[in-house]
């Protein structure tokens, strides 16, 4: 059996330390919904495993499940497992009128039936296998360089959540056993409900399940981020430019979710930016400090030139004032792409899960986009750190 | 203008033990039929606008060319509200949907009513629009699986050309005769909206209360279509394709849906390296229950032979629970499937335009939950004693020299 637990605890920093008080529990009630979601938030991630066994939480979410993957079928629900830096979810969509029995399944398999190892083998196999299908692909290698140098290439963060073919590989069904029976406890669960459910009795069904515990301190290692443009050599047509600002967990989460829109309009493709090939913006708070990472594909050639205008656009939208109608014509589309990106109830549901993890209680998803100001959004901008800036690409100069 | 308004609250049957989400529906004196799916859990809705109409016989393909017309300039006005636009071109109707804020209702039903009455196009334009269409027509064909749809559907509904017209009707749709062509298929009387999401529906009724009148249409020159049943292109096909379709227009959908999907199921058990796609085809041309499978030569000879006694191998052994299983089993898919806005708005209004009546899905959804296995085999019988369309496509083999 391995080392699991003793060396990486060392270095953790317990943030949030005192949440006893802190709800676990979110019930959203949707009565137009016609399904009902259940996620599950588990405070377990990479920051639990040793870097050689990098996607051990993974493969243990993944091996739980895979023995009633059947039995979810028959009730004609869904379930998936997504990895994070900091937890993992297990996310649930059911019919209202068995939505109760898929949760207990699953809450069972997490909380109380120990991993098969058949089960564990073949999943296990089934990751190699898409990690090994995924090793060529550019966006995930631009990923990982991207969180290797903003959080630190020791920083458990800086991994991958999912690991690598080796590690994975070299992964036992004791590793999974021991994993789960230690990780996969009430006390680091979150979950929230959504769709067309009476709140009290889908507290009341929850109750037992979760156990009447309180909830675990998340575990945060503070990182230190790269602050010299980085360059990786990566064999592709195109070149991939990572730019990650971190912002406090005070941060305006709203105006900061603003300003990525406005930077992915700007660096967006258009008749005067045709060598543009895609644009992406991420925004994730989580605690202890948040993360917003713009990252444009673009020809190898023009780099370093767009590397600059990436870098750029936090301070010039700290230097420059819009004209009032142009800001409300950018609000009206924020507004608009914010809900679409909520459409689906499974969004919902985890967007108000991070939301109990990170600021310990759930909001409204959307807030009035015309409590936004351009003051504001020059505040948030300012929240913003020195940004990590990650180039992967064809080297061209000699 | 809206005092005749009669709202219905639709009620579930007694003991439902999965009831549809109640939809709210409006017959109203405004042309268009309104339907509404309330869903408060967030701000937005989507709105599905849908013209009932065939092409003009001779002309078809032309509402979906008109669609192409107008899209670059939709989605460009969708956009400034952060909006999503899809259209659709149904064998039922032409279609619209868009997905944006709610506060946004008023600006949405404005552009989705701009498309009822289309301004004339440019010339390049139209030969954008030319172009895109005959690649539509040459996909329908490329492909082994969509090849088979393509010659089943032509056996069996003669009269539902593909929505991407023909390549003679094409020649037809000039910037002259576009305009008489739509005052030909236009009729307010032929719309629905469906809206889905934080609105209500007095609000969405207030929204489309102004939808353009029918002008005088002047009469086509063309009036009737060439029907094509041979294929536009030959189908790439790297494993052997066998599919069958038979007609089951008078039976009752519910029991066809179900009596597809159990079809399908037992054909993947009998030949478990097909890929096997049980579809049931229903629209106001018809129903059919169609099977398109595809499996590695070796296998070929297993899978016809499956294909060829499957209806009546299910007919024997049908159960009582495998019938109420799969109609569990469909309820549920049919719940999952819509849980967002736009498909909700997709799947009511199938059933809008289809039936004409905003209750068929609901009806459709109870029939569902009364199914038993005579049901289902008094499907299968009737399937036995028509012969299906059928089509084979073998797997394509390199030359050698």
């Amino acid at each position: 059996m391995r080392r699991l637990i003793g060396a990486a605890a060392a270095a953790i920093t317990l943030l949030a330390a005192d949440i006893s008080a802190q709800e676990r529990m979110a019930i959203i009630t949707e009565s137009g919904t016609p399904v009902v979601v259940t996620e599950l938030l588990l405070t377990v991630g990479p920051t639990n495993e040793l870097a050689a066994d990098a996607g051990l939480a993974h493969l243990s979410a993944r091996s739980v499940i895979a023995p009633i993957q059947m039995v979810i079928d028959s009730l004609g629900a869904r379930v998936s497992v997504l990895p994070q830096k900091d937890a993992l979810s297990i996310s649930v969509i059911a019919a209202p009128d068995v939505w109760e029995v898929a949760t207990e399944k699953i809450l069972k398999a997490v909380f109380q039936t120990p991993p098969d190892s058949v089960s564990t083998i073949r999943q296990r196999q089934a990751i190699v296998g898409e990690l090994r299908g995924r090793q060529a692909n550019p966006a995930d290698a631009a990923t990982r360089e991207a969180d290797r140098h903003f959080f630190g290439a020791e920083h458990p963060w800086g991994r991958s959540t999912v690991g690598t073919p080796e590690s994975v590989s070299s992964l036992s069904f004791a590793d999974v056993r021991t994993f789960t029976r230690e990780h996969f406890t009430r006390e680091r669960a979150r979950v929230a409900v959504l769709g067309p459910v009476d709140a009290a009795s889908a507290t009341e069904h929850l109750r037992p399940l979760l156990g009447a515990v309180s909830p675990a301190p998340v575990e945060v290692e503070p990182y230190v981020s790269a602050l010299n443009r980085v360059r990786r050599d990566y064999n592709s047509v195109t070149t991939w430019v990572s730019v990650s600002f971190r912002f406090p967990e005070s941060g305006d989460e709203e105006a900061i979710r603003f300003i990525a829109f406005l930077a992915g309009e700007e660096l967006s493709f258009s008749p005067s930016q045709r060598s543009v090939y895609n644009v992406s913006t991420t925004v994730e708070p989580r605690i202890g400090s948040g993360e917003l990472r713009l990252q444009v594909v673009i020809p190898p050639e023009e780099a370093s030139d767009w590397a600059e205008r990436v870098e750029s656009i936090v301070p010039g939208l700290l230097a420059r004032s819009m004209p009032a109608d142009v800001f409300a014509g950018h609000l009206r589309r924020y507004y608009g792409d914010r809900l679409i990106k909520l459409l689906a109830p499974e969004d919902r549901a985890h967007a108000a899960v991070r939301q109990l993890l990170v600021r310990g209680e759930t909001d409204v998803l959307v807030p009035d986009p015309t409590l936004l100001t351009q003051d504001r959004i020059r505040a948030a901008a300012r929240s913003l750190a020195r940004p990590t800036i990650v180039l992967l690409g064809p080297t061209l100069e000699k | 203008m809206l005092a005749s308004i009669l709202l219905i609250a639709s009620t579930m049957v007694p003991g439902d033990s999965l009831p549809f989400p109640r939809l709210e529906r409006a017959v109203s004196t405004i042309p268009a039929a309104v339907v509404l799916h309330r869903q408060p859990g967030l701000k937005v809705v989507s709105l599905r606008l849908s013209v009932l109409a065939n092409d003009p016989p001779g002309y078809a393909g032309a509402g979906h060319m008109i669609q192409h017309l107008l899209y670059p300039s939709l989605k460009e006005r969708a956009a400034r509200v952060g909006g999503q636009l899809q259209m659709q071109r149904t064998s039922d109707a032409i279609v619209y949907t868009l997905t944006g804020p709610a506060s946004e209702l008023r600006y949405m039903a404005q552009l989705l009513t701009s498309t009822l009455s289309p301004a004339a196009a440019p010339v390049d334009a139209i030969l954008r629009a030319e172009r895109d269409l005959r690649e539509e027509r040459l996909a329908e064909w490329e492909t082994a699986p969509s090849h088979a749809r393509s010659t089943l559907r032509a056996q069996l509904f003669p009269a539902d050309i593909s929505a991407a017209g023909t390549d003679r009707s094409a020649t037809r749709l000039t910037a002259s005769a576009l305009p008489r062509i739509w005052a030909d298929l236009y009729d307010p009387e032929n719309v629905s909206v469906v809206a889905a999401g934080d609105v209500y529906l007095q609000d969405v009724q207030e929204a489309f209360a102004d939808l353009p009148s029918r002008s005088g249409a002047a009469p086509l020159p063309i009036s009737r279509d060439s029907v094509v049943l041979g294929s536009l292109a030959p189908a790439q096909a790297t494993r052997g394709w066998i599919a069958s379709a038979y007609l089951a227009s008078d039976q009752p959908p519910a029991a066809v849906n179900v009596a597809v999907r159990l079809l399908g199921d037992r054909l993947r058990r009998i030949v478990p390296n097909a890929q096997v796609d049980a579809e049931h085809w229903w629209t106001h041309h018809g129903q059919a229950a169609a099977l398109i499978a595809a499996a590695p030569q070796p296998d070929l000879t297993g899978l016809r032979r499956a294909m060829g006694t499957v209806v009546a191998a299910l007919l024997e052994d049908v159960s009582f629970l495998q019938v109420t299983d799969a109609a569990a089993a469909i309820r549920r898919e049919l719940l999952f499937y819509s849980r967002t806005p736009a498909r909700m708005t997709d799947v009511i209004g199938q059933f809008v335009d289809r039936e004409g009546d905003a209750e068929a899905l609901e009806r459709f959804y109870n029939d569902l939950d009364d199914l038993d296995d005579r049901d289902v085999r008094a499907v299968l019988e009737r399937l036995i004693e028509r012969t299906p369309a059928r089509i084979e496509i073998p797997p394509q083999t390199l030359r050698t020299r």
